[in-house]
């Protein structure tokens, strides 16, 4: 079923790549599917290890508010994150699990798949690679962009880059899942 | 700009589109002291300014940044600085000297929580009087603020376009949403973009005076090294530049620096109606982050059976008392969300007497909900 806007956040703590992935996935809307969409983030000042958030909107049309206030799906990478997205989560909301850091997802209310995304990422090449396998699985089970938006915006971001193979594998395997 | 970009839609942060617009425009000098939430702007400045010829200086702090563009734009080039209010707080000497002098100059203030430092990462609009009345003396000034990134970019231009146009500092007013938001932008072809610059002076170098009059209220221009000799004076001067403490030239120029802005009121005062009908009985006031809230109460308004309308002040500076009086007309309350105790919707009061004006005030550092605006309209229609 396509919706005409899904409202999306994915969280987890700094270095999980909770920013990237959202701009990721507003450039693909954005540039090679034409439609809108509008990112906003919530980090610390540290680098690295605290919570991170990101809310991306798409839609076909102009997106009035920047926020997802009813989110169609969110994204948890890590145990900390949880507490700050709970309260956001309905019966109808789409919840994909990093299984490997959080525990006692049974309880999560909505649409849960767990999937093991740090071993996952490990296999595939890099730990780092953990964001790009949700991506593919989230933009897989919803098609709320198109497949090829979503790899070619990974190929022109990486291309020159030693992950690029990784990456690209990662958005595999993740859509594998679905 | 890199050419691939023209023409194309891009995601893009507000503050890289401010930056993309301040290149588009002609700019090719900036000096600054990087700031969050406005540190993109200089590290967009600094990688693509020299790519087009550009310079970027990376100054002490905030009063040898706008030192320094006061000085380029009297050499002639398209300035711009990037700060938060603290940054402001500190240029505002010297943005008295930029008016005086009529230095072109745009200063891009993304706002953060205030006073002092308050909240580096949080957002807030706060600086609406710090930008109008931060620095001393009679003397108008230009404002124009954002609400989307594809405005970040088209705004900045015309903020450039205003600078030259009227010889002035015009400020570009962002907030720390607005300036750290992504969104889709559609860059236009450079064919596509009006672009205006100052005026130079085209008369003989013994016959030219750097503050001349005349009908346009805004001087000729001649470059420092040209071979017609400018003066910038912040003291009181005379046509010629020199000092001038005569009562009647002083008059006269104060005078003319309010007016060559205030008597183009029309031309400046840029805004946007969203849904504003002969019926609407409800008219939010908004302008930046806190016109998106009201956006998508629009939208719904009609689930609340509510006749709602926005208007959207993309100009704050000069004030465009009378698009809000023409709006205001017919309705029965005004709504103004902000992010400050209630700066914008004091300037309203002094225009609007006889209809309520309820504010949305926040200053927690959070953005204002649809629902923080729904609430108050609820609570005034049980009243």
């Amino acid at each position: 079923m396509m919706k005409n806007t899904y409202e999306v956040i994915i969280s987890g703590i700094g270095g999980q790549g909770t920013v990237v992935s959202g701009a990721i996935l507003g450039e693909a809307a954005s540039s090679y599917d034409n439609k809108f969409a509008v990112m906003t983030c919530t980090y610390g000042t540290e680098a690295r290890g605290t919570f991170a958030k990101s809310d991306i909107l798409i839609s076909d049309n102009f997106i009035p508010y920047y926020e997802a206030l009813n989110p169609d799906i969110i994204l948890v990478l890590s145990d900390k994150a949880y507490p700050y997205i709970k309260n956001r989560i309905d019966k109808e909301t789409i919840v994909v699990i990093n299984s490997n850091e959080v525990k006692n997802y049974e309880k999560i209310l909505g649409k849960v798949y767990a999937l093991p995304l740090s071993e996952m990422a490990v296999k595939v090449g890099s730990l780092q690679a953990l964001n790009m396998i949700a991506l593919g699985f989230m933009v897989g089970l919803t098609q709320m962009i198109s497949r090829e938006a979503l790899i070619k915006t990974v190929e022109n971001k990486y291309k020159n880059k030693r992950d690029y193979l990784i990456n690209i594998k990662a958005i595999e395997e993740g859509w594998k899942m679905i | 700009m890199p050419e691939a970009r023209l023409g194309k839609r891009l995601f893009l942060q507000g503050n890289i589109a401010v930056g993309e617009g301040a290149i588009a425009a002609g700019a090719r000098f900036f000096a600054g002291y990087p700031i969050t939430p406005s540190s993109e702007i200089a590290h967009h400045a600094a990688y693509c300014l020299p790519k087009v010829g550009g310079i970027y200086i990376q100054m002490e702090d905030e009063i040898g940044s706008i030192s320094a563009i006061i000085g380029a734009s009297m050499a002639g080039a398209k300035v711009y600085t990037a700060t938060s209010g603290p940054g402001i707080s500190l240029m505002n000497e010297n943005i008295g000297l930029a008016c005086m002098v009529e230095a072109p100059c745009v200063l891009i203030n993304v706002q953060r929580a205030g006073p002092s430092t308050g909240l580096a990462t949080k957002p807030a609009q706060g600086d609406f009087f710090q930008i109008r009345w931060g620095t001393h003396g009679d003397h108008s000034i230009i404002a124009l603020s954002p609400a989307t990134v594809q405005e970040c970019f088209d705004l900045t231009i015309k903020a450039f376009n205003f600078a030259e146009r009227f010889r002035t500092p015009v400020f570009v007013l962002m907030d720390e949403i607005i300036g750290k938001m992504h969104e889709t932008i559609v860059v236009p072809n450079p064919q596509d973009i009006e672009i205006e610059n100052r005026k130079l002076a085209t008369c003989l170098p013994e016959e030219f005076k750097p503050y001349a009059y005349n009908e346009d209220l805004v001087p000729l221009f001649a470059p420092f090294g040209d071979i017609r000799i400018n003066k910038a004076n912040g003291s009181g001067h005379g046509q010629d530049g020199f000092p001038d403490n005569n009562p009647d030239n002083y008059d006269r120029l104060v005078r003319r620096l309010n007016d060559k802005i205030e008597k183009n009121k029309k031309r400046i005062c840029l805004y946007k109606t969203f849904n504003c009908q002969d019926d609407t009985e409800i008219l939010i006031i908004a302008y930046g982050c806190s016109v998106r809230p009201a956006l998508a109460v629009i939208e719904q308004a009609a689930r609340y059976g509510l006749k709602i309308g926005l208007l959207q002040l993309q100009t704050l500076w000069p004030f465009p008392d009378e698009i809000i009086l023409k709006y205001s007309r017919k309705v029965k309350k005004i709504i103004v969300p902000e992010l400050s105790l209630g700066q914008l919707r004091l300037e309203i009061t002094r225009y609007i007497k006889d209809i309520p004006i309820k504010g949305v005030n926040k200053v927690g550092g959070m953005s204002i909900t649809p629902e923080d605006i729904i609430k108050v309209i609820k609570a005034g229609n049980e009243e």
